[in-house]
């Protein structure tokens, strides 16, 4: 009996250090805990930034393209006013701007769409169906050429496809 | 952790965005549109066709391709008598009296269909974030019923989505606007002109919650409709000129709705527009042009009427809500064809609001749909929220220039660091005026703290180093501190509540800003020119003291005199005279110094003409100032 007193006041003693220590403890975990919401703060706001400044670097990026292509098409332009100027036949030099504008957009990675053989609605529009010898779903005429820019469908080429014989 | 879209599942098109780092983005489809036609089309090769390659062959496929099947979702058959009538496709009616359709040979059930649609949309999603995208939530009508509901939630099921929740489009709407984060109890009226359907609905948000005070519409009213009346007009207007009627030829009809909507576009921003169609057709006498102008005036006649549908509606709901106009805290605008100034202006007369504005109305039901998805995932954390700066922050530099450290809508909490130097040999101290605005001029910005950073040891101009700091934390307290990076010196200033400016204040900074922009440039540009000549000056006199006695009298004279003439107009205001002075300097010295070079080519040190060679000497864009960052090369 008489060791008991002793005992508890050491179980005592321990627990108040024990309770000190988990007030360290939590401060430390609270200046941690802060510490990793600001870092996580911080982090954020610097993705943001550099979002919001990818995003103007791309409108610039998409204007200086712009003013690429808008010179190519400037020479053009100069060429089609000669035509309007001259008098008579301008016909071969029409020829020769449409190849002049043909080869400028094709330089930007223009090219048109085939249109033999069967249609294809991922390329191509169809507009009309008529009765025809081919084969049914056949593109038996192209209203309006279609183009791609890269590997991507600018335009869907505009097609009149068959019917069939007794369509 | 996966990500969540938020889809727009629309009678016409769909659309589709996600969060990214907290922010909504639209998600483009495989072909790149960043919204997608709700058609799906059956071929009779048997491939299924969803999106845009659907509606390319809907017309020679009618009867097999399914569009508006957002119509038939949920209903039963005895409901859908008028819907059924106007679509080419077949309407039968299926177990408990359900609708079905029957397309490519089979019958289907209208949530397999929008599955279809919805599973193009996964698969796009997939391919663009590349991961894989389970969850969803997804949009309807707020006036959709309950089993208009779970038809839309089998939708995504069988699509393989887990749909989180199905948010009504107005609500979504007016979260992508942020409403929800106003507090209070607001009102608000969602206003969604689409491409077929016109929608408007009166919502009461409180505590966060949305709910449905009323909804009204008409189910056959879109810029579909608007599109025609344009199309008619130039019909009739050149059956009128050439006696030809376009309308039967298959070509010219799809141009001419080709060029109807962008000519209404286009006016949405122009007064006047001209459509112009070469080439549209051929008589006997040879081609024939359209040529036709189209005013903003002339498009509102043609379709007064059509917006004059609105009005009904949407005083209907109104007055179901309990509510007059007046009651109205917030307008939002949905679909595309309330980028129509008229279509605003008409909102405005009914409700005497001006709406929000700034996220594309095509889009706005989807980025509120994925913002909702976010909250749902938790992804959406308040601490996380962040804030961005309303105005720019700076120093004064030289010349009463404001230099900007943090630009205006920079996310915060921030920190940036520049280095300054002195402009004036043995300056002893920097005062650092920290300013906030949009003017190039300190004199038309805020003051928010000044201090002095003093006890720099003498040195010649633009050689101590301040590195001035600014950081502000996620509560907008601003922390400026200047340190002479040679001693260690450290001064700082605390500044609270230096973003909490309301609104109002901070339109009106931005706007005096813009007022005195002209009067600030040009006070700017005469600043730099005075900086950028005296900074020279002071080089070159520098380097011809070194080197004097290694030059002809007559070129360091000729030289010293450029300096003494440079000098002389400093203080004037004539731009263009101080430029000239600083050119002829420029040009005495380059000579002054391949004379140097030329002499000693290969002994002399090569750092002092160097010093006030074209490499050093100060350009236009890199001007010294007081507390000004400066190149320190060595």
């Amino acid at each position: 009996m008489t060791e008991e007193p002793t005992n508890l006041d050491s179980v005592e003693e321990t627990e108040e250090t024990e309770e000190d220590e988990e007030v360290d403890e939590l401060a430390a975990v609270t200046k941690e805990r802060d510490e990793y919401l600001d870092t996580l703060q911080r982090l954020k706001a610097e993705f943001d930034n550099y979002r919001k400044r990818v995003a103007r670097d791309q409108q610039e990026l998409a204007a200086r393209a712009h003013e690429r292509l808008v010179k190519e098409l400037v020479p053009i332009l100069d060429d089609l006013e000669r035509a309007l100027a001259h008098e008579g036949d301008v016909e071969e030099g029409i020829r020769l701007i449409h190849r002049q504008l043909a080869d400028a957009l094709a330089k930007e990675g223009l090219s048109e769409i085939e249109t033999d053989g069967k249609f294809d609605p991922h390329t191509q529009e169809a507009l009309l169906s008529q009765p025809s010898d081919a084969a049914e779903g056949d593109v038996i005429q192209v209203l309006q050429k279609g183009y791609r820019l890269g590997d991507r469908v600018l335009r869907p080429a505009r097609v009149v496809i068959s019917a069939g014989s007794n369509g | 952790m996966a990500k969540t879209i938020g889809i727009d599942l629309g009678t016409t098109n769909s659309c589709m965005a996600t969060l990214e780092g907290g922010e909504p983005v639209v998600i483009p489809n495989a072909e790149g549109g960043r919204t997608t036609p709700s058609v799906v089309g059956f071929t009779k090769d048997g491939q299924r066709l969803v999106g845009a390659p659907a509606r390319r062959q809907q017309v020679t496929n009618p009867e097999n391709t399914v569009f508006s099947i957002k119509r038939f979702m949920g209903r039963k058959f005895d409901e859908v008598n008028e819907e059924m009538t106007i679509v080419p496709y077949k309407v039968v009616k299926g177990a408990n009296d359900d609708v079905r359709v029957e397309a490519g040979g089979k019958q289907w059930a209208p949530p397999e269909i929008s599955a279809m649609i919805l599973q193009k949309l996964k698969a796009d999603a997939e391919a663009f974030l590349g991961e894989s995208v389970t969850d969803a939530v997804v949009t309807v009508p707020a006036y959709f019923n309950n089993a208009q509901r779970e038809a839309t939630k089998d939708a995504g099921k069988i699509a393989g989505l887990n749909v989180l929740r199905i948010v009504n489009e107005p609500t979504a709407a007016a979260l992508a606007y942020g409403l929800d984060k106003e507090g209070g109890d607001q009102t608000i009226l969602v206003f969604d002109l689409g491409g077929g359907t016109f929608d408007v609905s009166v919502l009461d948000l409180g505590d966060g919650v949305f709910e449905v005070k009323s909804t009204n519409g008409d189910n056959h009213l879109g810029g579909d409709n608007f599109d025609k009346a344009i199309v008619d007009w130039m019909i009739a207007e050149f059956k009128k000129d050439q006696g030809i009627d376009l309308g039967a030829d298959p070509m010219a009809l799809q141009r001419l709705y080709e060029a109807a909507e962008k000519a209404k576009i286009e006016l949405s921003s122009t007064m006047t527009t001209q459509i112009n169609l070469p080439f549209i057709t051929a008589t006997q006498d040879g081609p024939k042009h359209l040529d036709q102008q189209l005013t903003r005036a002339k498009l509102e006649e043609l379709t007064h009427d059509l917006l004059q549908r609105t009005v009904g509606p949407t005083k209907q709901a109104l007055t179901d809500a309990g509510l007059s106009a007046s009651d109205i805290d917030h307008v939002v605008l949905v679909g595309g064809m309330t980028r129509m100034p008229a279509t605003q202006a008409k909102v405005k007369e009914l409700i005497g609001k001006d709406p929000h504005k700034g996220v594309n109305p095509d889009e706005v039901v989807a980025i509120g749909a994925a913002i909702q998805g976010g909250v749902l995932k938790g992804e959406v954390k308040d601490v996380l929220l962040l804030d961005v700066t309303p105005l720019s922050l700076g120093i004064e530099t030289k010349g009463g220039v404001m230099t900007k450290l943090i630009d205006r809508n920079t996310t915060i909490p921030t920190r940036k660091t520049e280095v300054f130097s002195t402009a004036e040999d043995n300056q002893p101290s920097v005062l650092v005026h920290v300013l906030q605005g949009e003017s190039e001029m300190a004199a038309y910005n805020k003051t928010l703290g000044k201090f002095e950073l003093v006890g720099i040891p003498p040195a010649q101009r633009g050689t101590p180093q301040i590195e001035v700091a600014f950081d502000i934390d996620a509560n907008g307290i601003i922390n400026v501190s200047a340190k002479d990076l040679g001693t260690g010196n450290e001064q700082q200033v605390r500044i609270e509540g230096g973003s909490g400016l309301d609104q109002s204040e901070v339109d009106r900074m931005i706007k005096e800003a813009e007022a005195h922009s002209d009067e600030a440039h040009k006070l700017r540009e005469l600043v730099d020119t005075r900086n950028n000549a005296e900074s020279l000056a002071y080089q070159i006199e520098k380097s011809l003291k070194e080197n004097r006695e290694k030059l002809d009298e007559s070129v360091a004279s000729t030289v010293e005199g450029r300096i003494m003439e440079l000098r002389g107009v400093l203080e004037s205001s004539d731009v263009a005279d101080i430029k000239a002075k600083t050119d002829a300097l420029q040009q005495a010295w380059t000579e002054a110094a391949q004379a140097l070079y030329a002499q000693a080519s290969s002994s002399s040190s090569q750092s002092q003409p160097g010093n006030a060679g074209d490499g050093s000497a100060p350009s236009d864009d890199e001007v010294v100032e007081d507390a000004e960052y400066e190149v320190v090369d060595e």
